[in-house]
């Protein structure tokens, strides 16, 4: 490994590194707070966490959207795109896969239509913010802000109305057929391909950041937008490629979800995934490594939680305040998150540079 | 004895593993004029930065009349009686003149704007330094002209010391007479003064005393008097040759390269950036736009790289073909050194060798099928990187972490070693480089004009016009003049620039 890459997968680790240690903090200091036993309450995390092959498979799981949305949000913000709408992105890629999986009957083969089309529709969800800011100067946190609810009702009309399930009972999809969902990794658990794809999607968006011409130009756009003109980068084209880019990327994780672990759409789908990926994304560093390691960390802190809840007594409701807490604590000590995260809102701010 | 203002005594610095400075003992007297002579990267503006608060130092001690002195912040020299104008300016640009002094004297509460504007006439004409309608915002300002708000800032304290770093390489000829004759007003009421810089007319022309850095190392240091021109260069870059190639074999010029056609720039408020501009520059020839900074130099810049800003009108051809976006210019063969290398030339957080590929043409040689391996470029980049003489040389450091001498060769280093060069765009090429630098620039210039290559530069600085022009032109006011031809005859570019005499 050149001494390039060893340095990159250092930043993302330290961070990650320091995470871990103030969850354990934290974790004991409310369980001391409501007045449980500090020990317990760690312990009960760290088993229900990652103590058993169940609860592994069950953090693994979890870390599929966490992971995928988390890539979105930090390509988004490494190209100058503060992308907010992760969510709303997952959401539509989530219609769009129920749509092909539970319209289209049955057939072999259909679970990559699924996948894809999770990815097109996330990708075109993002490209009206694009538009919007391309053509109009409008500040894509406000559009993608506001597409997020869109696509939250869009999804509840979809599940009351065309994708209802056959039966009528309930407002939500039919389940998909067996050709629609995804293959399982380790029979027993739920554990599905998804994760493999989500790792996959790491070493990609890695790649495509650092090895490639239209990852320099990305990077250049989202640090100085006004350099990358004088350079003669097609800032427009790339604009909108890193919107499509991370839109699909959190579609891609809505088609994963519905097809891989709830087998069906209904509104409450997802418990926050595009909104938690921001955090994922600036505690992981707005690197690829440092996404992974994050997106496994707030995956294991919610699995965990329940297992705390269940044996110490402490309301899952506290884990979300345990992971509020370490993010501040995090984004304290390593402060290169924030600089990123200021050089993303500075490029956005550009707008009367205009484009080429 | 009284003691100095302030003093430097072995002041110690390092960044990584390079000492920036080793031992520099420095002091400032009241009345005079101190200038801190030095090449690029020699240690000036951190010792500066030290003295004024803004870098603590490793090693050594700052004594304020004679106690030694911590400081904490800026902030607290500033309430000392340091007071610094910094190279690169400190402004909010959204904000008018009247406002960033306000910020700088930290008003708060309700801000009443006709008010301030009004105290700040009154300033400027007790400072004795114009800077025109107070209301204007500094993005409306020229660069000459934000520099000047830097000063009147720090005047407005009455500072007991007053450093200014390379405070003239932005400014005209008269401007520069117009500082130094504020300079001396304020010596004279017993001000301390230090004024950093690389150009040894400066040292005579205004200072009193003079220390010499090299390497992070005191070389020299007496009165102005006791040194001459060859023995202060010696002293500033060592043992090396100080002058620059003499210009190649006369030159045949060849067919036009690049040509604009009824160039203006025409906003909404009446202002005429640039007005009906014809240029053209042939094949083997280097032609010299002199002229004021904020007189169009960066519409101009903008409309020949391909940027068309909606208030602009014309026509830009390369080789005859027209071009009218930064794609089809980079691609007729266009290289540019922007005018602001931190806002148009490099990414302050990417790596030596990443800048090094921040164009479409050098990105797609690197890149051919969008793939590029990080280690070849590294690899690559160090030639590249040597063969400019950037320093420090290590490709994977930010460009941010270079001196501005040296982010400027980083700049041309990627612009000029195109194999494709037809073109050459430089807006003050050698602003803020040191006697060497500029000598090696301008060689390097002349050499692109000698094997072909259409050379245009725009330039504030009459020694780079006398240096580089086979041909002068003076942009005024938007308006493009031609100096009369023959030998470049400074007095009348001067005037020229300056509005005093109309063109031949």
């Amino acid at each position: 490994m050149s001494s390039w890459a060893k340095r990159d997968w250092r930043r993302a680790a330290a961070p990650a590194g320091a995470a871990v240690a103030l969850a354990v903090f934290f974790t004991g200091l409310m369980a001391a707070v409501v007045g449980a036993s500090p020990l317990d309450a760690v312990g009960a995390l760290v088993s229900g966490s990652v103590g058993s092959g169940g609860s592994l498979a069950a953090t693994l799981l979890r870390t599929s959207p966490l992971l995928l949305t988390g890539l979105a949000v930090m390509l988004a913000f490494r190209s100058g795109v503060f992308n907010i709408g992760a969510e709303g992105q997952l959401l539509v890629g989530a219609l769009a896969a129920t749509a092909v999986a539970t319209r289209t009957g049955s057939w072999t083969g259909q679970a990559v239509l699924v996948l894809l089309a999770g990815a097109v529709a996330g990708a075109l969800w993002a490209g009206i913010a694009a538009l919007l800011r391309d053509r109009r100067g409008v500040n894509e946190v406000i559009t993608t802000i506001l597409l997020n609810f869109v696509a939250l009702y869009l999804v509840s009309y979809a599940v009351d109305g065309p994708l209802k399930e056959q039966s009528g009972a309930y407002p939500q999809s039919d389940p998909f057929p067996m050709t629609a969902e995804l293959w399982r990794l380790v029979p027993g658990t739920r554990l599905h391909v998804g994760l493999l794809i989500g790792v996959t999607a790491v070493f990609v968006v890695g790649a495509l950041l650092s090895r490639t011409s239209l990852g320099l130009r990305l990077r250049s756009a989202g640090l100085n937008p006004r350099a990358a003109q004088v350079a003669g980068f097609p800032v427009g084209r790339d604009l909108f490629l890193a919107f499509a880019i991370s839109g699909a990327l959190a579609g891609l994780a809505g088609a994963i979800e519905v097809a891989g672990v709830t087998g069906r759409l209904y509104e409450r789908v997802s418990p926050g995934y595009g909104y938690t990926a921001i955090a994922i994304a600036l505690l992981g560093g707005l690197r690829s490594g440092g996404v992974l390691l994050a997106a496994l960390f707030f995956a294991a802190l919610s699995t965990g939680a329940a297992a705390m809840e269940r044996t110490a007594g402490i309301s899952a409701v506290l884990a979300v305040a345990i992971q509020g807490a370490t993010l501040l604590a995090v984004a304290m000590i390593n402060r290169t998150s924030w600089t990123g995260l200021a050089a993303a809102s500075k490029a956005s701010d550009s707008e009367s540079i205009g484009v080429a | 004895m009284s003691h100095p203002v302030l003093e430097a005594l072995g002041v110690r610095k390092h960044f990584g593993q390079v000492a920036a400075l080793d031992g520099v003992d420095l002091a400032c007297d009241g009345g005079e004029i101190h200038a801190v002579l030095g090449e690029n990267g020699a240690g000036k503006s951190t010792l500066m930065h030290v003295m004024s608060g803004l870098l603590e130092s490793d090693g050594g001690e700052i004594r304020l009349r004679g106690s030694v002195v911590r400081w904490r912040s800026a902030d607290e020299a500033r309430a000392a009686g340091i007071a610094t104008v910094h190279q690169h300016f400190m402004l909010v640009p959204t904000m008018t003149i009247s406002e960033n002094l306000a910020l700088a004297q930290r008003a708060f509460g309700v801000l009443d704007r006709s008010a301030l504007d009004r105290e700040v006439l009154v300033l400027t004409r007790e400072r004795g330094l114009d800077i025109g309608d107070p209301s204007r915002k500094i993005d409306d300002l020229s660069v000459g002209e934000q520099q000047r708000v830097e000063i009147l800032k720090a005047l407005a304290d009455v500072p007991s010391l007053l450093i200014l770093d390379e405070p003239t390489a932005v400014l005209t000829p008269a401007e520069v007479d117009d500082l130094f004759s504020l300079l001396r007003g304020l010596a004279q009421n017993g001000t301390a003064i230090v004024i950093v810089t690389h150009k040894l007319a400066e040292v005579f022309a205004i200072a009193d005393r003079v220390s010499v850095l090299r390497r992070g190392r005191l070389v020299g240091a007496g009165q102005t008097s006791g040194f001459d021109g060859e023995s202060l260069a010696r002293l500033m870059v060592g043992d090396r040759a100080v002058t620059a190639p003499a210009s190649g074999a006369e030159r045949t010029v060849g067919e036009p390269r690049l040509e604009a056609r009824g160039l203006g720039w025409y906003g909404a408020d009446g202002r005429r950036a640039l007005d009906d501009v014809d240029l053209l520059v042939s094949a083997g020839e280097v032609v010299v736009i002199a002229g004021v900074e904020g007189n169009g130099q960066q519409e101009l810049q903008d409309a020949l790289v391909g940027i068309r800003a909606s208030e602009l009108v014309g026509e830009v051809r390369i080789e005859g073909r027209p071009v009218s976006t930064v794609a089809e210019a980079r691609d007729a063969g266009l290289g540019v050194v922007p005018a602001d290398r931190h806002r148009d030339g490099l990414v302050g957080e990417m790596t030596l060798w990443e800048n090094l590929l921040l164009g479409r043409n050098p990105l797609r040689r690197a890149a051919p099928r969008g793939w590029m391996s990080p280690a070849d470029q590294i690899e690559r980049a160090r030639e590249r990187l040597a063969s400019f003489s950037v320093h420090p040389s290590d490709p994977e450091l930010p460009s941010a972490a270079l001196s501005g001498g040296n982010q400027q060769r980083l700049v041309l280093a990627r612009e000029l070693s195109r194999p494709d060069l037809r073109v050459v765009v430089a807006v003050n090429p050698t602003r803020g480089l040191d006697l060497i630098a500029t000598g090696a620039i301008h060689a390097r210039l002349r050499a692109l004009a000698d094997q072909g290559a259409a050379v245009l530069v725009l330039s504030t600085d009459l020694d780079e016009v006398e240096a580089l022009a086979d041909r002068a032109l003076v942009l005024y006011r938007g308006r493009l003049r031609a100096a009369p031809s023959g030998p470049v005859d400074r007095v009348v570019i001067g005037r020229l620039m300056t509005g005093l005499e109309e063109a031949a």
